[in-house]
């Protein structure tokens, strides 16, 4: 063994003093950092920007140049956008109707997955093919006549076409995500479930649904951003204030008197954003954590 | 306890013209260890399959005891298996993958936690109960699959190549764990297998299969001394056995510039040619017989094997040979070997079949 490690050792380079290698290994690294630092800005600074707008008050706004710093932290913009700007009934109106969406879409979703990748069922394939044309449907098209269609059905007036019309674009994508994890899941595990005396159903729940956890998951919180980003579909489907989501709400966000209150708007848009960027920072880690633990070693 | 009967049991897949399995007659006694052994693609895995209830039996019957199981699901077969990649649940701690089936079926907690223990003892598992597959080593996770069959307590094991992903030490050892537990347990066991050496280890009875026909059926000790045919004497045994296509001749068989001697009546029915059978340990070194040039000698200590080539005519045919380790002929020199006496197989030429000689 050490015979072998000999000759190896000795050709080995002998390491560089310790400074130069350290310059040089910075300057190799500066344009990545630079890079990095530009990024970071991009992404940063317009967060920060927006939270610190949001405490400007409506002269700030309008005298003082748009990147300068609030003088004071108005908090008062942010009692105004609750109560004036109606934020909190659109905050309502966006969980009624994203929750059960999102319910719905990975129910059904993770249930199909199983179904068509699992199962063994004539004509399977071409179900799966319907499934994958529907990703290819720009949602654009639809909305019109879907609008008709619930307007005939007496759904216009409630959060329901919102609900439906979510569910059916987002099944399509979950479908066929889900499909594909279960194709990672050996068959022979669930064969064993069958001999163990598994029912179809029990070796959804038992086996199935605990396998891909981590990827409904991720699934998941996909999922929900699209949703409750959404604001074409809401904007089509919501025909009253009452019914408003909050990105609606945003986008007609106006003041007492009809002008747009840049401040409360600010403020507005602060609980949106940082409320999401908690939400997902929160289930990233759990997810982070999920996938680490069910690594599987060859 | 049971015993299995397969009765003509064929397997088509779909879109195939070829059964994967075509007519299988078996039937395995009650607490009997039978070895499914074939080349990858002959059906061993399909026959073990359909058994199983893992898939379809397109024609004939397959019978657990006296029980027609041909369309009953599998969770009600009363059977468990193994598999050659384990299938374990691995979002479930050693403990609740041993006991899965026993909670399905609604056992009371104590009476699994007794039953998952008692197996986990006879396994050497017990230290592993509270971990997840991942945790564990290759061994171990065999033992966790043998674990979950065991504690069903059914009436059929099936295993389907189960030491395949273990390494050459840890499979020679666990083949003869799995022996032993099947003989103390006395549960009726079909095992598939490629290999022949486990099949030969470890069966009361080996049933060798090649495209979907059964070929033989024999306890190993006749499968080797008596093949039916020519795919069962190449197959069983290793090294393999010398299948040499020699002329016949007025009173035998021509070996080399000597003949072996076969009775006329035996030879009626065969051409010019038939396919002469002999193992490599029932070859010995002589003045005359099939001059054979000696390609590589592995000397193996006690024994040395001779891979040599046989010129015949057009035709180079491969020959090995045992002969003593301490001696050995030299590399590329031409030695003449002789059959022993009463251990000379003989196969027809076309048909393959075997052809019964007193001698």
């Amino acid at each position: 063994m050490s015979a072998v490690l000999a000759p190896e050792r000795s050709v080995r380079p002998v390491p560089p003093p310790a400074p130069v290698r350290r310059s040089r290994g910075f300057l190799r690294r500066l344009p990545v950092r630079a890079l990095i630092a530009v990024i970071l800005v991009i992404e940063v600074y317009p967060l920060v920007w927006l939270l610190l707008s949001s405490f400007k008050t409506r002269r700030e706004f309008v005298e003082e140049p748009f990147w300068s710093l609030p003088s004071s932290l108005a908090w008062g913009n942010y009692a105004e956008a609750w109560t004036t700007g109606n934020i909190g009934l659109y905050l309502r109106n966006s969980v009624l109707a994203v929750a059960p969406s999102l319910a719905l879409i990975i129910v059904l979703g993770v249930a199909a997955g199983f179904a068509l990748e699992v199962l063994v069922w004539k004509g399977r394939g071409t179900v799966l093919l319907i499934f994958l044309a529907g990703i290819m449907v720009p949602g654009q098209m639809i909305l019109l006549p879907l609008f008709s269609a619930y307007f005939q059905l007496g759904l216009t007036g409630s959060l329901w076409p919102l609900i439906i019309t979510y569910t059916a674009t987002g099944l399509p994508l979950t479908v066929f995500m889900m499909a594909t994890y279960f194709r990672a899941i050996p068959r022979e595990v669930f064969e064993a479930a069958a001999i163990d005396g598994a029912t179809v159903l029990r070796a959804f729940v038992s086996i199935g649904f605990p396998m891909v956890r981590n990827a409904v998951f991720t699934v998941a919180l996909v999922q929900f951003f699209f949703i409750w980003n959404d604001l074409l579909i809401a904007l089509t489907f919501t025909n009253s204030t009452e019914l408003r989501t909050v990105q609606v709400g945003l986008l007609n966000f106006n003041g007492q008197f009809g002008a747009t209150d840049y401040g409360p708007l600010f403020a507005a848009i602060c609980m949106n954003v940082f409320g999401l960027l908690a939400i997902y920072l929160v289930l990233n880690k759990r997810i982070m954590a999920g996938l680490a633990g069910g690594a599987v070693k060859g | 306890m049971a015993t299995v009967t397969y009765d003509k049991a064929t397997r088509l897949y779909p879109g195939g013209d070829k059964p994967a399995v075509d007519a299988l007659d078996l039937h395995i006694e009650d607490g009997e260890f039978l070895v499914l052994v074939g080349p990858s693609g002959c059906g061993k895995s399909t026959s073990l399959r359909m058994l199983a209830g893992l898939e379809d039996v397109n024609g004939g019957r397959i019978l657990i005891g006296d029980r027609d199981v041909t369309t009953v699901p599998p969770k009600d077969r009363d059977i468990a298996m193994v598999f050659q990649n384990y299938a374990l649940y691995p979002h479930m701690t050693v403990a609740d993958n041993m006991g899965f089936a026993l909670k399905i079926a609604g056992t009371p907690k104590d009476e699994i936690k007794r039953r998952v223990q008692e197996a986990a003892k006879i396994l050497d598992l017990e230290d592993y109960l509270a971990r997840k597959p991942k945790a564990l080593s290759g061994g171990q996770r065999q033992r966790v699959a043998m674990g979950r069959a065991i504690v069903r307590q059914p009436q059929v094991f099936l295993m389907d190549e189960p030491l395949s992903n273990l390494d050459a030490k840890l499979r020679v050892q666990t083949r003869t764990q799995i022996a032993s537990l099947q003989r103390r347990l006395g549960v009726t066991t079909v095992y598939v297998t490629h290999d022949q050496v486990e099949a030969m280890t470890m069966g009361d009875r080996v049933a060798v299969l090649k495209d979907g026909i059964l070929q033989q059926v024999d306890t190993p000790r006749r499968m080797y001394d008596h093949p039916n045919n020519v795919f069962v004497a190449g197959f069983i045994g290793s090294p393999a056995m010398n299948l040499l296509t020699l002329p016949v001749t007025e009173g035998g068989v021509l070996f080399g510039d000597s003949i072996h001697p076969v009775e006329r009546a035996a030879l009626a029915a065969t051409g010019k040619n038939i396919t002469l059978g002999v193992r490599p340990e029932d070859m010995e070194l002589a003045e005359h017989g099939l001059p054979v040039s000696v390609d590589v000698v592995e000397e193996l200590g006690a024994d040395a094997y001779i891979y040599g080539t046989l010129r015949q005519g057009e035709s180079d045919m491969p020959v090995i040979a045992r002969v003593d380790g301490r001696q050995p002929p030299a590399k590329g020199s031409t030695v003449h070997f002789q059959p022993k006496r009463g251990h000379v197989h003989l196969f027809d030429d076309n048909s393959g079949l075997r052809i019964e000689t007193t001698a």
